[in-house]
């Protein structure tokens, strides 16, 4: 068959409708799609999420350093605790 | 007493059911309970809405002033009804699977089936709160238990999950408790406490019971355990926890927060609303792009709850009857999606969209049942899901609770048209084009399979072409939650 040319390319390839909705809405939307699948989806929300439970963990490790057994560590601790107790009572609630 | 057989019957079907050894017994066992329990609840909507029958009150924790309250109203009656047969067709569907230990997995369900039930008829915050819990941990053990390779991680999530937001209904039920008049759990006392709370008390109350409920339902940004969960857990769980369970969270919200907290729910309707807009549109964006099919469901699922929740929102009598009847629909449509997916994943031991091609050639019954299930998903007109989401759509339209209701009308709108999108490809690539190698092998469905997804078809067309019974049904809820929703009223 002859190649058509001119107008008549056109209208063989039906005005390019199919190719303009192509170029305008399915890459587009595909391209968007992916970006919240593989970046917010996974990165951003579920970071989020499982960011808490880490951080949870993290700081619970570190706080669990805290019991040593150490009877005089806990009385250091107990001291520190009245001193500042006594001072937010001295300069803060008057 | 139907409310109450409504829950003993599972749960002493249940607890009997971990004695039992044999597994064609054990499934035996949980399908008579089950069919047991589907005819109380088939007998429980044939009485009159008023029948003595259909409520209990009686003492429970006298010294707290709760009580054993139950009672069917329409809702009530529609939800029971949905999880009465959604059991058996979920272990008729689920037949030829063999689980180590069948008779725990069987009573887990069973137990499930209770929470369920018991979530559905409370009209005591505090029974309330125990049930929504007893569904909740059979759930977590089924999934722990007879689920996928990474189900120990998917479902720690999904119980850290719904644990912090279930703690934090119970911080919301203790403060209302001590608000209202006569110190009691009961609903109507919770209805009436709105006259004693400030809007202020009433805006952050407010969010530590959506947050519960979204949680569940699940709303964006809540919405991560979903996916995971319902891809490692066994099949009849997913179908459980998307089919049943989801309806709790839309459940708590229209019973246990519009009609209590009306001034929370009207100061915090449009940020809730655009929650779900927003989600519905991105659950089905990443929807499209998913080459495994049990997150593609997933994903579909949560595009769709999103838009009874918005309808919840608009305060409409014809978004609120839209709700109620989508209620059932989605139950009774994701369990046939989800029965197909479980069809094709035992047959070929893949869910890969990817992987699979030309079924439809091999497989024609299974084929026409599944698009069938498939357009009742996009909510194509004769089906049962276009009732319901046309009158959602016409309820947020018309919606004066909100100024933004055009713009969530056509945000909402778009999903519909991506929802076909991402269905009608699933479709196309998994049933039709060339078969494969992996595919050219496959036999059509059994006889109990056609018999599971026929009946989901009748009733999507029967439901598509007649919903008049299931709006009696639900008239007299409708009214009343919406005139107890009116702020105005205050």
């Amino acid at each position: 068959m002859e190649e058509a040319r001119g107008f008549g390319k056109i209208l063989a390839n039906k005005w390019y409708v199919d190719e303009f909705y192509e170029a305008v809405i399915v890459r587009p939307l595909n391209a968007f799609s992916k970006f919240l699948n593989e970046f917010i989806e996974k990165s951003v929300i579920d970071g989020i999420v499982n960011g808490v439970g880490r951080v949870i963990q993290y700081s619970s490790r570190q706080i669990r350093l805290l019991q040593s057994g150490q009877v005089g560590g806990y009385v250091l601790l107990m001291v520190i605790g009245i001193v500042i107790l006594f001072l937010v009572q001295l300069f803060l609630m008057k | 007493m139907v409310p109450l057989f409504l829950i003993l019957i599972p749960l002493a079907g249940g607890l009997a059911g971990f004695f039992i050894k044999n597994s064609n017994n054990a499934k035996l066992w949980s399908l008579l309970a089950s069919v047991i329990t589907l005819l109380v609840s088939v007998t429980g909507l044939l009485l009159n809405k008023d029948n003595t029958h259909l409520f209990l009150n009686v003492e429970w924790l006298s010294s707290l002033n709760s009580r054993f309250s139950v009672g069917l109203d329409g809702m009530g009656q529609l939800l029971c009804f949905l999880t009465a047969i959604g059991f058996p067709v979920i272990f008729i569907a689920t037949w030829r699977e063999d689980y180590k230990n069948a008779g725990n997995f069987h009573a887990l369900m069973l137990l499930s089936q209770a929470g369920l039930m018991g979530v559905f008829v409370s009209f005591d915050a505090l029974l309330f709160y125990f049930f929504w819990e007893l569904a909740l941990i059979p759930v977590y053990f089924l999934c722990s238990q007879w689920g996928g390779e990474k189900r120990i991680q998917a479902t720690f999530k999904f119980f850290i999950y719904t644990f912090l937001g279930s703690l934090m209904m119970l911080v919301g039920i203790i403060y209302i408790y001590f608000h209202t008049k006569e110190h009691s759990f009961s609903l109507a006392s919770f209805q009436s406490v709105r006259a004693v709370l400030s809007s202020h008390d009433q805006s952050w109350l407010f969010w530590l019971f959506f947050v519960a409920f979204a949680i569940k339902m699940p709303i964006f940004p809540f919405h991560t355990w979903q996916p995971d969960v319902y891809e490692q857990s066994p099949p009849a769980a997913t179908m459980v926890l998307s089919g049943i369970m989801v309806k709790m969270g839309l459940f708590g919200v229209i019973r246990w927060l519009a009609p209590v907290l009306p001034l929370g729910t009207w100061l915090w309707g449009d940020t809730a609303s655009a929650l779900c807009v927003t989600g519905m549109i991105y659950a089905s964006l990443i929807a499209m792009q998913q080459d495994d099919l049990k997150r593609l469901v997933a994903y579909s699922s949560i595009a769709h709850i999103g838009l009874m929740c918005l309808a919840i929102f608009a305060t409409t009598q014809s978004g609120m009857q839209g709700v109620m009847i989508q209620l059932f629909n989605h139950g009774i449509n994701i369990i046939g999606l989800w029965t197909v997916v479980y069809l094709i994943e035992r047959q070929f031991h893949t869910r890969k969209i990817s992987e699979l091609g030309g079924l439809a050639q091999r497989a024609p019954v299974l084929a026409i049942l599944l698009v069938i299930v498939s357009l009742a998903n996009i909510a194509l007109p004769l089906t049962n899901a276009f009732i319901g989401e046309f009158l959602m759509f016409n309820g947020i339209y018309s919606s004066v609770a909100t100024q933004y209701n055009v713009v969530f009308t056509v945000a909402a709108a778009v999903c519909i048209i991506l929802s076909a999108v991402y269905m009608l490809n699933m479709i196309q690539k998994v049933f039709y084009g060339d078969s494969n190698p992996l595919t050219s092998k496959a036999r059509d469905i059994r006889l109990n399979e056609k018999f599971v997804l026929a009946l989901i078809v009748m009733l999507i067309l029967a439901i598509g072409v007649y919903p008049k019974p299931f709006f009696d049904l639900t008239k007299d809820t409708v009214d009343t939650i919406l005139s107890k929703m009116n702020y105005k009223l205050l």
